[in-house]
């Protein structure tokens, strides 16, 4: 037995030096397969990205953005709205192999369909009533938004508006008519709408109601984005095999010749998501 | 019997050893060959990621900001006395006065500029064309190295969209 070890000394220390090297040879392989991997990855995708950024930039720049937001204000109020290829001309600055998805908020807006604004017509809200938010969904989360009213005063004077299920809030007056932001309020999950009322010790005795709100909807939230595909969005159909770049850009619309009867309309959140449309 | 016993025990000792030796060699040469390949592989890589690095910088630059004096273009000596060569008025906008200055630099300057550009061990090459492939501008060293880092990026410059490529190379 001894002399049987003896004779397997160098064959063991063989196949001992041959595990070990082999170890060590897929330890190396795979450090350095993975290492510039990752590193490579990362930045051949950083381009996808670089360029949507680059588009977004340069078609807000030319005003697309501000005029999409003009010419939804111009449009009666809708909680549909979509951000259409020909509102883009993204076949000027995007590669035929790439595609862009892109989503604004504060285009949509919770219509109050009793409007009426003639004086001495019934106008709204007079009691209590709830509007349900752009997609009719109960909230998944609680949030903190500002709420954006679209007012009338057809008679002169001040008026207050209150509103019954964001306790937190107190009448305000309006004075002319306008865009009102309010808040920010918490919306706890569940909340489906807004209830809304013209305070009574706010209207003068024996006159008609004079104030109207024609819209509302609450800012930044996804309820009232527009976007290129909503059902994209909506279903989660975004490809899963690649890697998809996103970003976000605060797109500011100004009156630049177009709102005459707001020097500022507001801030828009653009988010974007861009991909390659084939391969992984 | 004794004799030829130890004899055959030597023979076999010397053969598993000679086995052993080589089979140990071989494993010697293919870890050397292998860690020498991936070495020049991670090394190459390092190079393919710094060049990247650097180019995205400089474009980013190029196209965000106006550089550093905000007036460079307007120095007597601009090679002399900028630090950060941005071409942009504003975000993604490019500026006349400052496209024109760099790519006259690139011709007179290169060097100059490419320290500017903190491009030492590397070559650059920069292209300005219209959406229709038009070139507005190219100005540095054609690329003609083993690597080469090419980024287009999207800007306005006289009110029309363009395409600015910017190639960092190793010669």
């Amino acid at each position: 037995m001894e002399a049987l070890m003896n004779n397997k000394k160098g064959l063991i220390f063989a196949l001992d030096a041959a595990l070990a090297v082999t170890v060590v040879v897929l330890m190396v392989i795979n450090s350095t397969y993975y290492f510039s991997i990752s590193s490579k990855g990362s930045l051949s995708h950083l381009q996808s990205t670089k360029l949507a950024s680059d588009i977004v930039a340069v078609l807000d720049q030319g005003g697309t953005f501000a005029n999409i937001v003009y010419d939804d204000s111009k449009n009666p109020p809708s909680n549909v709205f979509e951000i259409t290829p020909a509102m883009l001309n993204l076949s000027t600055y995007l590669p035929a192999n790439y595609q862009l998805w892109m989503s604004l908020s504060d285009v949509k807006e919770t219509v109050i369909p009793a409007f009426a604004p003639v004086a001495g017509a019934p106008c709204f809200p007079a009691v209590p009533t709830t509007f349900y938010f752009a997609n009719a969904e109960p909230l998944q989360r609680e949030i903190k938004a500002m709420l954006q009213l679209n007012v009338t005063v057809i008679n002169s004077g001040s008026v207050a508006l209150s509103s019954i299920n964001l306790g937190q809030i107190t009448p305000f007056s309006v004075s002319q008519s306008g865009l009102y932001t309010l808040g920010p309020f918490k919306f706890l999950k569940g909340t489906n709408g807004v209830t809304i009322v013209l305070d009574p010790s706010f209207v003068p005795t024996g006159q008609p109601q004079n104030v109207c709100i024609h819209w509302f909807r609450i800012l930044g939230t996804e309820e009232y984005a527009g976007s290129t595909n909503e059902t994209m969005y909506i279903q989660d159909l975004f490809p899963k095999d690649r890697f998809i770049g996103s970003g976000e850009r605060v797109i500011g619309v100004k009156k630049s010749g177009n709102f005459t009867d707001n020097p500022y309309e507001g801030t828009h959140l653009l988010r974007y998501r861009v991909w390659l449309k084939g391969g992984s | 019997m004794k004799i030829r016993y130890s004899s055959s025990r030597g023979q076999a000792g010397i053969t598993d050893l000679f086995v052993a030796i080589a089979i140990f060699i071989v494993l010697v040469t293919i870890t050397t060959l292998t860690w020498d390949l991936y070495n020049a592989r991670l090394e190459s890589s390092i190079d393919y990621d710094t060049m990247v690095i650097k180019a995205y910088y400089i474009a980013d630059t190029f196209v965000k900001s106006p550089g550093y004096p905000v007036n460079w273009e307007s120095y007597s000596n601009p090679e002399l006395t900028t630090s950060t060569i941005g071409l942009a008025s504003s975000d993604r906008v490019l500026a006349d006065a400052k496209v024109g200055t760099f790519a006259s630099l690139s011709t007179t300057q290169y060097d100059a500029v490419r320290t500017v550009l903190r491009l030492s061990l590397y070559d650059y090459y920069f292209v300005l064309r219209d959406t229709n492939n038009t070139v507005i501008y190219s100005a540095g060293k054609i690329p003609q190295g083993k690597f080469a880092v090419n980024l287009a990026r999207l800007a306005v410059y006289q009110n029309k969209p363009v395409i600015m490529e910017f190639a960092v190379w190793k010669p």
